[in-house]
């Protein structure tokens, strides 16, 4: 892949790019106009984070408003939605999105999941004026640009709630339980130790439930993550 | 009805979908796992049965019970893929569920939406991964703690040639091999991407072997201090049971994750 790919990669998953930015390197690197960053469904809220422009944005609130549309299809397939010429060729599974989109200046529209493993935080849009195909080198790009994006948002989110908030909580006998349980996640999944602990903490984000209790779950074998047809699942 | 769809698209213009019709599709999606006619779907929406008809068929080019059904086949489609191993759930039971009565007919629209037999779906994503291999039961929490169990500790020390070569090295690694998740690739500094990939190593290695599951792994990041020396490192104390508190104090530093943070 080119240098300036990887350099884009690397600056997003530095952190070096501010979260109202991280549309932007998406619009710089794939033939499309606009792109918007948003997080989506339960638990994570509907929100814009990161939009290029109005119709960006507009493409995302029209799917918040309707509940359809190639974003949610790409959250509930964990898989990129391409639609290539949606004036034409318009998928039929989200018709009052494609009518309600119609009147915007979108030709092709392409939706990527943003996961992070199990986790499902939302998703990429990104719109052409005119039918606009991708190359499957693109759509790899695309994808591994949106995953980067998820380890920001889910971060973020976690952030949100505050350090000492229920979420994490300090006492050291917990803290203990935590890192050991992140060790059997090491041991489960080929991640960082700190993704380890990013996943736990974004599992009990999920549900409401202090990373504590997740941990002693882990710990107990009543929870593993499993790799499950090229995705992580959660067996509870 | 004109009134409605005049009022929703001033302003931008853009929004053409009437406030009944949005009602009604939202009542759909809410509803889609209940019993529900088109009486409900018309008194959700405060319309006539045919004026919803209609209105439907002009803004989303469906009519409401066709909507009604790919919704469902929505549902059915993801019950199917969040399928557990031991679940032993079926097709017939999804289809039910989502009050499909002819299993036939509900594989049909299935397969036409979704390229796929229903059954392909639930076998696929339940039974294997991508080796082939057959997903592991869940044999923990049976007799868990009664197995005979042991920590070993690998000491490993690792000279640094190239930086910039090991990152590129790895990401060529993980795009060709198998990677945790699709587009996943490791972040952080040199420290933890050894780690990362030392502990990929073990992993592999020990499923490899037959007999034995490798029940934790925990890097333990040490950096030399101005003098050259490596502090002492000891095993934190965890045990089956509560961890040792009294230790915490000494042993911050043995933390990845507070090195990390």
């Amino acid at each position: 892949m080119s240098g300036e790919f990887e350099r884009t990669l690397s600056a997003l998953r530095s952190g070096r790019v501010r979260d109202a930015d991280l549309s932007v390197p998406f619009v710089r690197l794939l033939p499309v106009r606009g792109c918007s960053v948003s997080s989506f469904g339960v638990p994570f809220g509907n929100e814009t984070i990161s939009a290029s422009d109005i119709t960006a944005s507009r493409i995302d609130e029209i799917q918040f408003d309707l509940h359809e549309g190639p974003c949610w299809e790409a959250i509930r397939r964990a898989q990129p939605v391409l639609e290539d010429d949606i004036r034409h060729r318009a998928s039929r599974s989200w018709p009052a999105f494609t009518e309600a989109v119609r009147h915007e200046a979108v030709g092709a529209l392409f939706a990527f999941p943003v996961m992070f493993g199990p986790l499902r935080l939302g998703a990429v849009d990104l719109y052409a004026p005119e039918p606009t195909p991708l190359e499957p080198e693109q759509v790899e790009q695309a994808s591994l640009l949106s995953t980067a994006v998820g380890r920001r948002i889910l971060q973020r989110s976690i952030a949100s709630i505050g350090v000492g908030g229920a979420v994490l909580d300090r006492a050291p006998s917990s803290r203990r339980m935590v890192h050991q349980a992140t060790g059997v996640v090491l041991a489960q999944l080929d991640i960082t130790a700190e993704d380890a602990y990013l996943l736990l903490q974004g599992h009990a984000f999920a549900r409401r439930r202090p990373t504590r209790e997740i941990a002693e779950d882990v710990l107990s074998g009543k929870l593993r993550f499993e790799r499950r047809g090229g995705l992580i699942e959660e067996s509870e | 009805m004109g009134s409605n769809s005049e009022d929703l698209g001033s302003g931008s213009g853009s929004v053409v979908l009437s406030r009944p019709v949005r009602a009604a599709i939202r009542f759909i999606r809410e509803n889609a796992r209940s019993h529900i006619r088109l009486q409900d779907i018309a008194a959700a929406s405060v319309l006539t049965p045919r004026g919803l008809q209609a209105a439907f068929q002009r803004e989303v080019d469906v009519s409401p019970m066709e909507y009604l059904r790919s919704v469902r086949l929505e549902g059915v489609h993801r019950d199917l893929r969040n399928a557990e191993p031991g679940q032993r759930l079926t097709v017939a039971e999804v289809a039910r569920r989502w009050r499909f009565s002819n299993v036939g007919r509900m594989a049909t629209a299935y397969r036409s939406v979704y390229g796929i037999a229903p059954s392909t779906t639930l076998r696929f994503l339940s039974g294997e991964d991508m080796d082939g291999r057959t997903a592991p039961v869940d044999v923990a929490g049976v007799a868990r703690e009664d197995r005979p169990h042991f920590r070993l500790v690998l000491d490993c020390e690792v000279e640094i040639d190239d930086a910039d070569v090991m990152r590129a090295s790895i990401d060529e690694q993980l795009d060709q091999g198998q990677r945790a998740w699709p587009g996943y690739r490791p972040s952080g500094g040199v420290d933890d991407l050894v780690a990362f990939v030392l502990g990929r190593a073990l992993r592999r290695a020990a499923s490899d072997v037959e007999g034995i599951t490798l029940r934790s792994v925990n890097p333990m990041v040490r950096v030399p201090d101005p003098q050259g020396d490596y502090p002492s490192a000891e095993l934190p104390s965890w045990a089956g049971a509560a961890p040792d508190e009294h230790l915490d104090g000494d042993h911050e530093a043995s933390d990845p994750l507070e090195e990390t943070a």
